[in-house]
């Protein structure tokens, strides 16, 4: 089976000479990079957000350079980011933000939605107000409802971008033990963790680890 | 970038999709509601100058001028450039600096990653916010100017209300009202995207977020004189 995830030869922030890994379907892997710069750039790199200078960069066996601007967002349909502040959008409520992309794909009534984002917060054990502006939650909320946005897309590839960094113990195992619940609901699912921190590298389960060598 | 917003509002107006929907009302209500206090208060303020100017000229039994340049001037050239400057100063500030605040802190990336391209869900329903907003305040602000005038007329003046009434009516056409309006959509829709251009192309610096606020209303206030300016050559022989 050819890897869903491919980037070969690949100039990234920190790495010059080129960084190439593969991931297969089904992994959760983590890539252990040098900083919050290159975590940054894998995420763009693998959203189509950014062009690689030189090399390739491949999804679901789609080669990105030569998929056109639709493509892209018909891929990034299939993918779900949690970045290290949640990603979440500043004028818009908790609960706005849970269910934006359900909303925009338009595939689902609005009941439909609003019963599955509200099973996704009981699940994430969400406590605080779903009315509050983003700006007002705190780091591991955000953190919380990024996750809860990601998993209602039900993605082929999670991309977790440092999601882990600078939270408490007990929240960090509450992340861990969701994500990880939520990668083996789908057998094909890649969940990739991005991050500098070595022991997270190492408590978060992964069948694939890849150090970034270069800096 | 014209063509793309073109397709791009084809493509909103067929998908129909509810979160732009929701931005869409929400910027009219900003842009639109909030703004009616304003624009009514300068609109009448402005009826009752031109309507002295008037009379001070021509005298008080001059009800068929007053109308002719109350229709002239007032519905067809400065309600929609009046409503244009208070939406500029209100709106376009505000569209320039939400957008640019968001594209330094990221956020623009976030939707994109989230497969929701700017131009659908960003541009499209502010444009035509804007766009709603400047023709219903124009329709308002002209009405205020009329009343404002006809108040002033009739108690400041001594002219009659039916006279001064008969004089507007003489002279006001449905070409007037639809030029008016035609011009305010116009000034919204390039106001909108002015705004929405500057946000858009700020990069990572705080700093540059009152920079894109000013550059986009200075844009505004020049494209909307060109186009009157234009406009009056074109149209304005009738």
């Amino acid at each position: 089976m050819p890897p869903l995830l491919s980037i070969t030869d690949v100039p990234i922030a920190g790495y010059p000479q080129g960084v190439s890994f593969t991931v297969d379907a089904g992994s959760l892997a983590v890539v252990l990079t040098y900083g919050q710069e290159a975590n940054d750039c894998i995420v763009r790199l693998l959203l189509g957000l950014i062009k690689a200078a030189r090399g390739d960069v491949s999804l679901f066996e789609v080669p990105l350079h030569s998929t056109t601007q639709r493509q892209i967002f018909q891929l990034r349909t299939r993918i779900g980011v949690v970045y290290p502040n949640g990603g979440l959008i500043a004028n818009l409520t908790a609960w706005e933000n849970l269910v934006l992309p359900l909303e925009y794909r338009g595939d689902l009534s609005a009941d439909e939605i609003s019963l599955r984002a509200e099973s996704v917060l009981l699940r994430l054990g969400y406590i605080g107000s779903v009315t509050a502006p983003s700006g007002t939650l705190s780091m591991y909320q955000r953190r919380l409802l990024g996750l809860g946005r990601a998993m209602l897309g039900d993605p082929d590839l999670m991309l977790l971008n440092g999601i882990l960094d600078g939270l408490g113990d007990s929240e960090c195992q509450n992340l861990l033990a969701l994500i990880t619940a939520f990668h083996l609901e789908k057998q094909e699912r890649i969940t990739l963790y991005c991050t500098a921190n070595l022991e997270i590298a190492t408590t978060c389960g992964a069948t694939q680890i890849i150090r970034l060598r270069g800096k | 970038m014209i063509w793309q917003a073109v397709l791009d509002t084809v493509a909103v107006i067929r998908e129909r999709r509810r979160p732009v929907i929701t931005v869409f009302w929400r910027q009219l209500y900003f842009s639109g509601f909030e703004a009616l206090w304003a624009t009514l208060i300068v609109a009448v303020l402005l009826g009752t100058v031109i309507v002295s100017q008037v009379a001070r000229i021509a005298g008080s039994e001059s009800e068929y001028l007053t109308g002719k340049m109350m229709v002239w001037v007032v519905v067809r050239e400065l309600a929609p450039l009046i409503t244009a400057i208070i939406v500029i100063g209100r709106s376009v500030t505000a569209i320039a600096t939400e957008l640019a605040q968001m594209k330094v802190s990221g956020e623009t990336e976030y939707l994109e990653g989230l497969g929701i391209p700017l131009g659908h869900y960003l541009i499209v329903p502010r444009s035509a916010a804007l766009c709603c907003s400047m023709m219903l305040l124009t329709a308002y602000s002209a009405a205020g100017t009329l009343l404002g005038g006809g108040l002033i007329a009739s108690f400041g003046w001594g002219m009659p209300l039916a006279h001064y009434s008969q004089g507007i009516l003489a002279i006001l056409t449905f070409d007037e009202i639809a030029t008016a309006l035609t011009k305010a959509g116009l000034f919204g829709l390039v106001t909108a995207n002015i705004a929405c251009q500057h946000g858009l192309i700020v990069e990572q610096r705080v700093t540059q977020i009152p920079q894109a606020a000013t550059r986009a209303v200075m844009q505004s206030l020049m494209a909307i004189f060109l186009i009157d300016g234009f406009w009056a050559l074109l149209f304005g022989k009738g």
